[in-house]
């Protein structure tokens, strides 16, 4: 249980920081697409005995590089590519996993919260802090080619291949989180807080602090319920982290459905001092 | 050879196998066209991974789950179209979060059920267990949604390629967006037996991307795109059954190695002719100073 503990919150930190640039950027489906695309690396991996990192993050790099290469040129749109080469890649990960027959797969796809290892733990802890130190020295251009791709190409950043970086850590990230969470459910620990800290304020630090809060909450959180009500420990965090989000999105003084009320009745009333202001 | 081919017709599974995989290939073929025009794939993504807790909970009190899964798509359907009209939220990060959190309740109905055997059908489907009943469900469904799809294709194509054209003729897009959710939803549900709820992306989005690269026709994309899943579909159960191999995984990664051949041998949009017919206009737009 202290492990378990130990390793949400190491997760908190991780997938709070990088999941604020998935959602400002507005990636997560490729996001989807990589942590599903990981599997036939894992699998191989697994076959040859070498280490599951590894091939987890050469296969996701391929598949990041696939994506980003035919949603290039051919008159296919993005969403299509990853669509194409996520069920691609997984599929071909289910045929080798079969085959194996050694690990199982559900193990992978859902993740074993209480099931941590101390190892799990020190390599969470270090490749987590190196995904997070990268993050935060590349902050800038990651922002500036979010917001404003063009004006990040004029600047002389390689906007693409910034945003391979990004998907190598997404990447390291999804692989990191997998002995927890699985590799459905990590989508929800990167994006579902992060869209929650969104909702709630404008600016970039409190967006951070905010996001990596909430996935802490919903992580100690998760855990304390499925440790009592038995619940399975990756969908329990997930549901708080939904619930979370749907508050908020209630909730929120300025972007939620509260917010955007109170403001549409003010200038109901109003409508004359609304049309001079804007 | 012919031997190689005709063996396994004589095994009932295989039978069954591949007469499902031909329905399912005229319904995803065509609805897949407009999956892929309009970028829906992590739409279907999310679709089907959201009416899982409803087929969780008809298994587990005895209802017909088409119904009970239907209604949820729909439901789905609304609220992700609803909290994408978000700004801050962004269409990517509600469909993402609406449905792993939809997902994850399904996951705890399951696991509160024990029944892990469910879990990895509804996941992976089985294609070499499915029924004759099966077939003939997909087909009597198959048949009703494309009827649907003939009988309004003028506004659906319009709602799709032109929403605010089709809003200023007075048409009602947003429930024409709605039927069309409910049929991809009720294509989703159908295919769950056989290829399960991640592969089936697979079919809705691979064959008609290849038939995309193939031709710039609507009708003629959704013949090729019919034939291209057909052809996936009867290649990858024949590998299944000779390598003894999942049968729904060898469909898709079939499938997979199709649209790379087209991708790079299409006629015209293929990287090959594309190297050959884009390499000298582009340099002669930098020269142009753009």
């Amino acid at each position: 249980m202290r492990r378990a503990l130990l390793e949400i919150i190491l997760l908190a930190f991780i997938s709070g920081v990088i999941g604020t640039f998935i959602v400002l950027k507005g990636i997560a489906f490729i996001v989807d697409g990589l942590s599903h695309a990981i599997l036939p690396g894992i699998a191989v991996a697994y076959l040859l005995g070498s280490n599951l990192l590894t091939g987890a993050l050469v296969a996701g790099i391929v598949v990041a590089l696939a994506i980003s290469g035919v949603s290039g040129n051919a008159n296919l749109s993005e969403d299509s590519a990853i669509g194409i080469f996520f069920t691609g890649a997984f599929s071909l990960g289910v045929i080798l996993i079969s085959q194996s027959r050694s690990r199982s797969l559900s193990e992978v796809l859902f993740g074993q919260i209480f099931g941590i290892s101390e190892a799990d733990l020190w390599t969470t802890l270090l490749l987590g802090g190196a995904v997070i130190l990268v993050v935060l020295a590349l902050r800038k251009e990651l922002l500036l080619t979010a917001f404003d791709p063009l004006l990040g190409q004029a600047l002389g950043f390689s906007v693409k291949g910034l945003n391979i970086v990004l998907y190598v850590l997404v990447a390291l990230t999804v692989v990191v989180s997998l002995p927890a969470v699985g590799n459905i459910l990590v989508l929800s620990l990167l994006i579902t807080p992060a869209a929650t800290a969104r909702l709630l304020t404008d600016r970039f630090y409190p967006m951070l602090m905010l996001s990596v809060g909430f996935a802490g909450l919903a992580g100690v959180a998760g855990l304390l319920l499925s440790y009592y009500a038995d619940w399975a420990g990756g969908a329990s965090i997930v549901i708080l982290a939904t619930l979370f989000f749907l508050a908020a999105l209630v909730l929120s003084p300025r972007h939620g459905l509260l917010g955007y009320l109170q403001t549409n009745l003010a200038y109901r009333k109003l409508p004359s001092e609304e049309s001079t202001n804007r | 050879m012919l031997d190689f081919f005709l063996k396994p017709l004589e095994a009932p599974f295989v039978q069954q196998a591949l007469a499902e995989i031909i329905v399912l290939s005229l319904i995803v073929g065509v609805i897949g066209v407009f999956v892929v025009l309009r970028g829906l794939s992590f739409f279907s993504l999310a679709l089907s991974h959201a009416i899982f807790p409803a087929v969780v909970i008809a298994y587990a009190i005895g209802l017909s789950y088409l119904l009970i899964s239907l209604l949820a798509g729909v439901l789905v359907s609304i609220l992700i179209g609803l909290v994408s009209r978000n700004k801050q939220v962004g269409n990517e990060a509600a469909i993402g979060s609406i449905y792993t959190g939809i997902f994850a309740i399904g996951i705890v109905l399951i696991s509160a059920a024990k029944s892990n055997r469910r879990l990895s059908e509804i996941l992976f489907g089985r294609l070499f267990a499915v029924g004759w009943d099966d077939v003939f469900s997909g087909l009597i469904i198959g048949a009703i949604v494309l009827l649907i799809l003939i009988v309004i294709r003028k506004e659906f194509l319009l709602t799709s390629f032109d929403p605010n054209m089709a809003r200023s003729m007075g048409l009602p897009v947003a429930l024409l967006d709605l039927i069309f959710f409910a049929l991809m939803a009720v294509t989703v549900i159908v295919s769950l037996p056989a290829v399960g709820n991640i592969q089936i992306i697979a079919l809705l989005v691979t064959p008609p991307a290849t038939a995309r690269l193939l031709t710039d026709r609507l009708r003629a994309m959704m013949l090729v795109s019919i034939a291209d899943a057909v052809l996936g579909g009867v290649a990858g159960i024949y590998l299944a059954y000779y390598l003894d191999l999942v049968p729904g995984a060898t469909v898709v990664v079939t499938l997979t190695g199709l649209f790379l051949l087209a991708l790079i041998f299409a006629p015209g949009k293929g990287l090959f002719r594309q190297r050959f017919a884009t390499l000298p206009a582009s340099s002669f737009h930098k020269h142009d100073g753009m």
